[in-house]
């Protein structure tokens, strides 16, 4: 907006053949104050101006010249570009010459300014402009006279709005770019359009946010479109802008904080909890390498002389399953091996205890331990009152049971039949 | 002389109206409001500058443009959020089903009658926009919803800015006496065209020639 504002005053609109009204209209525009132009405040920026002047080459925008554009370019840190928007204002004939300023020009110019500035929020580079930092990507803007570049074939191109004025029709078109998608250079990996995150801090570095850092104090009243003083280095290259840029480098703090957290496979392995380091250092290679064998195979018997005790405590029940005497078990009776293969104890066996594995916070006594439990579990409790007591008043109630069943099946058949017939009326 | 009507139509959360509203409407009063006028002698008079600020919003990703004006600020807060509790309030009461509503910013200018009738406030710019309510089920969809209300809202800003620009009918500068007929002089510090803000719940009245064309359409469907 600055640009349009140095723009129309290097335009010289020249107050011709006014009358004595327009005259005194135009008597308080002649000396404002560079904010009051167009009656909006505009906070100007020396720099743009400089730069403007410098693309204008002393010259006027007359109808048929190139126009002047304003490129708003995007540049990260590794150097690719991208080129995000071009504002051109442009001058045509006049479609109704007529050779006295109005003020209804004026108006419409202060209009169009207005259209510009309410346009300028809603571009893609606007609200990348919060995020941009020295470590990520910056965005620079570039004046210069001529036609603007192309900015692919994602684009979108609006004409703002057009002033007839008595020394041309003057045209603002924007073009942004609405696929934020670097190209490749010399066949490299092509970025795709999410490259600039949102996500990624984006909290941190909205636009309110800056914007609230930067002005601490009253925002009431006329107050000013918040842009920040741009670092020009006076040369031809695009000019380094930052607009509601975060304050500090927290682009820089927050990546520090990531090193400090970030491990690297090189530090050598970590030890879990109540883990004994030196017990692990003497065979890493061994110990973390798992087996490829079930969970069953893991649990192993106890010694020859443990199972004999337990079989001679446990007395043969008769008239209920019987168990299988313990088979011929091998053990090698080793105290450092660990893993021993053996048969089963009972035909319903799955897995047997090991007296040596020591299962996490069990005491040392092998009679508390889970091995114990499972042992327990694996054959009828001896203390059930039904298996002391004979069957014989069992077997003769379920045998009368029985009879009875069997002199009533035809009642049951009967009740089956009904109750099929039933079934299929309601089905009908 | 009919008002140039415009109607925007959108679909969006209940806690996003207020903002919406909002936006749009602040973008149209950014445009239709001139600095203060300050009459000297002689019929002179210099125009004030219309200072302008930029406003975040909270459930919509979008930054707008507004007048740095705590008057007409505190006037499209009001209503927009009044439009905003109505539509909620409808919500609740319907227990889920569809909730629609239009508010509408009207510019006008007041003619004078001669006596014994009464002057009448003519529209001649109208901009309606209509808003149906919906709800998302999970944050995922709110998230992708707020850029897309975002987006929509970004594209009614640039077709209000092309229309603007676009030669149109504006009601011509006044003389002194008659600035109150076309201006709103209440403002300290601004001088907005005259406008309301009107709002419902219910579609907003059609025009005479729709009411007819509708009459016409019953009575040839018997």
């Amino acid at each position: 907006m600055a640009t349009a504002t140095m723009s129309y005053q290097t335009s010289g609109v020249a107050p011709v053949g006014l009358t004595p009204q327009e005259q005194k209209d135009m008597e308080r525009f002649a000396h404002p104050s560079p904010s009051d132009w167009f009656n909006l405040g505009i906070e100007d920026i020396p720099e743009v101006g400089i730069e403007t002047r410098k693309a204008l080459k002393g010259q006027l925008l007359t109808i048929g010249s190139p126009p002047l554009c304003v490129e708003i370019s995007l540049k990260t840190v590794e150097g690719d570009s991208l080129i995000l928007e071009n504002w051109c204002l442009s001058v045509n004939e006049t479609s109704e010459p007529f050779n006295r300023v109005s003020y209804a020009v004026y108006s419409r110019m202060s209009l169009l300014l207005k259209s510009i500035i309410s346009v300028s929020r809603i571009t893609p580079a606007y609200k990348l402009s919060g995020r941009q930092g020295a470590d990520s990507f910056v965005l620079c803007y570039r004046v210069f006279c001529g036609e603007p570049h192309g900015l692919g074939a994602s684009t979108k191109n609006c004409t703002i709005g057009q002033v007839d004025t008595p020394i041309g029709l003057y045209s603002v078109v924007l073009s942004y770019r609405t696929q934020l998608a670097l190209s490749p250079k010399d066949g490299a990996m092509l970025v795709k359009s999410d490259h600039f995150d949102q996500h990624f801090i984006s909290d941190q570095y909205s636009p309110r946010l800056c914007r609230a850092a930067h002005h601490k104090g009253d925002r009431g009243g006329e107050s000013s479109s918040g842009s920040e003083p741009v670092a020009s280095d006076e040369s031809q290259d695009a000019c380094r802008l930052f607009v509601n840029s975060p304050p500090g480098n927290k682009v820089a703090e927050y990546q520090n904080l990531l090193q400090q957290n970030r491990y690297s496979f090189d530090d050598g392995p970590k030890f879990g909890a109540f883990a004994d380091p030196s017990s692990a250092r003497r065979n890493l290679s061994a110990e973390f390498v798992l087996p490829e064998l079930p969970l069953p195979t893991f649990m192993k018997i106890k010694s020859l002389k443990d199972v004999k005790k337990e079989n001679e405590q446990r007395p043969l029940v008769t008239g209920g399953s019987a168990l299988v005497p313990p088979k011929d078990i091998d053990v090698t009776e080793n105290a450092n091996q660990t893993n021993i293969s053996t048969g089963p104890v009972s035909t319903s066996d799955e897995f047997v205890m090991v007296e040596s594995l020591k299962t996490p916070f069990a005491e040392g006594d092998s009679s508390h331990d889970v091995g114990a439990f499972f042992r327990e579990c694996q054959s009828a409790p001896v203390s059930l009152q039904s298996f002391n007591r004979s069957s014989g008043i069992a077997t003769h109630e379920i045998g009368s049971q029985l009879e009875q069943f069997e002199k009533d099946l035809e009642g049951y058949d009967d009740l089956v039949q009904s109750l099929c017939i039933d079934s299929d009326e309601s089905g009908k | 002389m009919n008002a140039r009507t415009q109607v925007f139509e959108m679909a969006l959360e209940g806690r996003q109206v207020e903002e919406a509203v909002s936006s749009l409407f602040h973008t149209l009063l950014f445009h239709r409001t001139l600095g203060k006028f300050h009459y000297k002698q002689e019929g002179n008079y210099c125009v004030g500058t219309v200072g302008y600020e930029d406003a975040d919003c909270d459930f919509v990703d979008l930054t707008y443009v507004r007048c740095s004006s705590g008057d007409i600020k505190k006037i499209v807060h009001k209503e927009a959020t009044a439009f905003s509790e109505c539509l909620r309030s409808q919500e609740r009461e319907t227990q889920g089903q569809a909730r629609s509503g239009h508010i509408s910013l009207t510019f006008y200018q007041i003619k004078k009658a001669r006596w014994p009738f009464p002057s009448e406030s003519i529209p001649w710019e109208v901009w309606n926009l209509r808003m149906e309510i919906m709800t998302l089920a999970s944050e995922i969809e709110r998230q992708l919803y707020r850029e897309k209300v975002g987006e929509l809202l970004a594209e009614k800003i640039l077709y209000i800015a092309e229309s603007m620009n676009r030669p149109s009918y504006v009601p011509k500068m006044p003389n002194q006496p008659e600035l109150d007929l076309i201006f709103d002089t209440s403002f300290a510090d601004i001088q907005p065209y005259l406008f309301k803000i009107s709002y419902g719940t219910s579609p907003p009245s059609t025009s005479m020639g729709t009411t007819v064309r509708r009459l016409l359409k019953d009575t040839l469907s018997i």
